[in-house]
């Protein structure tokens, strides 16, 4: 497929087009948010509590009169950095264990994948609860829980992809003149598995934002004085029937972070996978 | 032919059976003693208490003895189902607490289960009858949304809507069946729309396959297609699906019954945390991995039975 | 002397999001009434599409053109449940892939005993499994071997011999076989082409015989197509066609065939070169960049079907009548 086939694609995807920009304005509101809003995200002003939103406070107020508009926006980055962090470790690490399992010896091959398997047995449920309880709830604990889990699916898709291409011409003319194991795999395996890491990558990120927010509203995660939006929703989950805001607008905000990267996950998937028109 | 099957399907059945127990010995060895590694001791956190009364308390809870013996005694318990006693509350087992909420996590697990399921199959099916057609872009559409709809947004949204203004059901607590239909509605969402998603891919492919043509050549109609050649070769993913789905539902319920106030499991879990009620943390963690990896045994006997080709593979070395 | 099955002007386009395949651009032929008609050409030439096509097998998104009338029932025109009804009694269809033709999760006797229900002369479940044993035995198989076993575990001339069967079980007035014989040696093919030519004179049965194997068809058919870039090249008895082919292409064709006695050392014949992508339409003849006897006119203008006698048919501008100066 020529270039000019990519970008006629692209036009006409545009549900990818609009998720990307959905993203980007999400992160834009993260990044230069507080700098934009009119109040800091601790200042307390117990007049102003519970408020409905309105011209000066864009999102309302909670109980303690702090302006959610830049609570959500610092949320908004606790978050992401969660979601980023925990991925990019699953990035490295599924990555590299998957490139070595894949192209190295079968025996190799073997015992690696059996170690993925024993791992995998232990339910993902059982992981969490014990990291909580050993390291105690927290920002790094939640970090640990999402990179600790994540890992293994990106291994197996690398390792699987490897597996294909390591038997294609390319990489036995490599071979044939003599390029040594680490240039192979940097050179020549790697950019071919570009396409699928990048979509399993983006199902990674959602997986851990979403299991981020989970934590976080159940009281397990990130902790006060941190937020996350996780954490916001947990604290408007009481005041439900009153000021509904106060938990619908963090959730929302989770909500549609999730849906943009899902559908840009989708559309990346599409794009590297013509064949498939379902 | 019968008798070699026999004999492979009793191999797999029993090796999977060894799988499940190492599993979950494994399981409860690593749970112990990550347990009893941490630090600090679970009664100082509550008040001030003497020494004495403190030693008194180490040796009722067995906290006395070596490491390895508490082990041993620790399994034995669990042969006679009894998981300990709780720190926090003191006196009551764990077993109890464990036998009195899960009724009511298993009630709520079911039904959303159940709704996920044939509301899934069913609309996938629907859903793959449009391919192609301008409706299946918005069928997609409002899949890939629900899929995005954390448990929590479901829930509060439903509670609020349909609970606090339009007052058509409880808002919480659990007990009648009406109690029951937002919370099962809202854990079910996620699993139904990925069911919905995964039934309607699978069904398109199979449909694209050479021997659907062959059976139309037959002369069969698109129902008899449908029923006897699509549904057995689309839906064996989704068997494979049920066991990352029950753990979803587990997570999930997690969330619904902390919203909807439902004394389940969940709760108890989520608390024991926060109490550092090592028992009853231990006793629920097992349990709840007792529970998943039991599943997840079942599934995989339920696909092999399933899946002919399978049992070649086997054959085959 | 009548027609079974007249095919008139059929044009099959597929439109996919970003282009247009125009796989069949045009073709007209009849079947009488107990004769076998052999189609040839080479893949992508239309051959299997086409006869797809005759019974509404191929995917919604394809475009049929044309008249398709069969024993004066229009095929193309036909309700639902009219070709479905056609399908199981009248027409049979033997697929060309035996890999992916059978359902690999549903037993053989199932399969080929399905295939009967609706057309089923047959009053009882016994009966027609003594009628699948017959067939079966008949192509050199076990009927209670296969019973019970997955297309996965039997080879693949035993799942080619299956589709044969599936087709034959319900007695149909005609069939269309797409490569039936590819995955059987050389004496299976013998036994299920006999066959098959038996029914023929026996039973007048019709048949449409798509295959590469030039010679088999030579012997069996009574009369052969040739296609090429979804356009009949040729079109006439079969001996003929195979002894004096006229038209470049299977004069090319009928060449590039090896014989015993060729000399080693000469290399081999085969026509250089790809046919056209169809996803364009074509003002030319397709075959004139690969015809080592192409024209000038041959680039302009596409040639139609020009009697060379009453029973052969050329599409090629050498064959113009007119053009005795």
């Amino acid at each position: 497929m020529g270039k000019c086939d990519r970008f006629f694609f692209f036009k006409v995807n545009s549900t990818l087009v609009f998720s990307l920009c959905v993203l980007s304005a999400l992160l834009i509101f993260a990044i230069a948010g507080p700098y934009l809003a009119l109040h800091s995200y601790d200042e307390t002003n117990l007049a102003f509590k519970n408020l409905s939103p309105d011209s000066r406070f864009w999102f309302g107020t909670d109980e303690l009169g702090r302006d959610l508009f830049t609570r959500c926006c610092v949320g908004a980055r606790i978050s992401l950095i969660v979601a980023f962090a925990a991925t990019f470790i699953d990035l490295v690490l599924g990555v590299s264990y998957g490139m070595i399992s894949g192209y190295g010896s079968q025996k190799m091959d073997e015992w690696m994948m059996s170690f993925i398997d024993i791992l995998q047995s232990i339910p993902y449920l059982l992981i969490v609860i014990l990291l909580i309880v050993l390291m105690g709830p927290g920002l790094i604990t939640v970090i640990c829980a999402l990179a600790i889990t994540g890992w293994m699916n990106m291994a197996r898709i690398v390792r699987g992809q490897v597996l294909q291409l390591k038997n294609q011409e390319f990489v036995i003319a490599a071979e044939a003149y003599g390029a040594s194991k680490s240039r192979i795999i940097i050179r020549h395996l790697l950019p071919n598995v570009r396409g699928q890491i990048i979509v399993v990558l983006m199902a990674g990120i959602s997986t851990a934002l979403f299991t981020e927010a989970f934590l976080s509203f159940l009281g397990l995660g990130v902790q006060a004085p941190v937020a996350s939006w996780g954490t916001l929703a947990n604290d408007g989950l009481l005041a439900l029937r009153y000021y509904p805001w106060r938990i619908f607008f963090p959730a929302f905000l989770i909500c549609l972070t999730i849906l943009s990267l899902n559908l840009i996950g989708d559309g990346l998937r599409d794009l590297f996978d013509e064949r498939k028109k379902i | 032919m019968g008798d070699r099957d026999f004999l492979m399907t009793t191999h797999f059945l029993i090796k999977k059976a060894f799988i499940f127990v190492i599993s979950l010995t494994m399981v409860i060895t690593l749970t112990f003693f990550l347990m009893h590694l941490i630090p600090g001791d679970p009664f100082m956190e509550e008040q001030m208490i003497s020494e004495e009364i403190l030693k008194a308390m180490h040796h009722d809870y067995g906290l006395d003895k070596p490491l390895i013996m508490q082990y041993f005694y620790y399994l034995k318990g669990l042969f006679h189902l009894d998981l300990g006693f709780s720190f926090k509350y003191q006196g009551r087992p764990v077993a109890q607490i464990i036998s009195e909420a899960f009724p009511i996590s298993f009630a709520l697990g079911i039904q959303a289960l159940l709704i996920a399921l044939g509301g899934g199959l069913i609309g996938g099916s629907i859903a793959s009858l449009y391919h192609r057609k301008w409706q299946d872009q918005a069928i997609l559409a409002f899949l890939a949304l629900c899929l995005s709809v954390p448990a929590f947004l479901s829930a509060t949204l439903f509670q609020y809507l349909f609970a606090m203004q339009l007052d058509l059901f409880p808002v919480a607590r659990w007990g009648s069946f009406s109690h029951t239909i937002l919370p099962s509605l809202a854990l079910a969402l996620f699993p139904f729309a990925y069911l919905a998603r995964l039934a309607r891919t699978n069904i398109i492919e199979v449909l694209q396959q050479d021997y659907i043509v062959t059976a139309r050549s037959k002369g069969l109609s698109q129902w008899e297609i449908l029923y006897k050649h699509v549904l057995k070769n689309a839906l064996l993913p989704v068997v494979a699906y049920l066991g990352p789905l029950i753990a979803a539902v587990f997570m999930g319920s997690f969330v619904i019954e902390k919203i909807f106030g439902i004394p389940g499991l969940g709760q108890w879990l989520v608390t024991s945390i926060g109490n550092r009620d090592y028992p009853l943390i231990m006793g629920l963690a097992i349990f709840y991995s007792f529970l998943l990896m039991g599943f997840n045994f079942l599934v995989d006997c339920v696909y092999y039975l399933l899946d002919p080709r399978i049992k070649k593979g086997e054959s085959n070395g | 002397m009548n027609s079974i099955l007249t095919v008139q002007d059929l044009h099959v386009t597929f439109s996919s999001r970003f282009e247009e395949i125009h796989a069949v651009r045009g073709i007209s032929y009849h079947l009488e009434e107990g004769e076998w008609l052999g189609i040839i050409g080479e893949s992508g030439c239309g051959k299997s599409t086409s006869s797809k096509a005759l019974l509404g097998l191929l995917a919604d998104e394809t475009v049929i053109k044309g008249k398709i009338l069969f024993q004066d029932k229009q095929l193309n025109a036909c309700t639902e449940s009219e070709i479905r009804q056609i399908r199981s009694k009248e027409i049979a269809f033997i697929p060309q892939d035996c890999m992916t033709a059978l359902n690999p999760t549903m037993k053989i006797g199932l399969q080929i005993l399905e295939a009967q229900k609706k057309s089923s002369p047959f009053t009882s479940f016994s009966q027609a499994e003594e009628a699948a044993r017959l067939l079966l035995e008949e192509l050199g198989l076990e009927f209670d071997s296969l019973k019970d076993a997955y297309p996965h575990m039997i080879s693949g001339g035993m799942r080619q011999r299956t589709l044969i069967a599936i087709a034959l079980i319900r007695e149909p007035k005609m069939i269309i076989a797409d490569e039936p014989t590819t995955a059987l040696d050389k004496k299976l093919k013998k036994i299920v082409l006999d066959g098959l030519k038996r029914r023929q004179q026996e039973n007048k049965l019709s048949l449409l015989l798509i295959s590469h194997d030039l010679e088999s068809m030579a012997e069996y058919c009574d009369r052969i197509l040739v296609m090429y870039a979804g356009k009949i090249v040729e079109y006439g008895d079969a001996k003929t066609i195979f002894r004096h082919p006229r038209h470049p292409y299977t004069k090319g064709l009928v060449n590039s065939l090896i014989k015993i006695d060729q000399d080693k050392n000469k290399p081999l014949n085969f026509i250089k070169g790809q046919p056209p992508h169809l996803n364009v339409p074509l003002n030319r003849c397709a075959f004139c960049e690969r015809c080592e006897e192409a024209m000038n006119v041959c680039a302009i203008l596409s040639p139609p079907l020009y009697q060379i006698n009453p029973l052969h048919q050329s599409a090629c501008f050498k064959h113009d009548p007119g053009d005795r100066a």
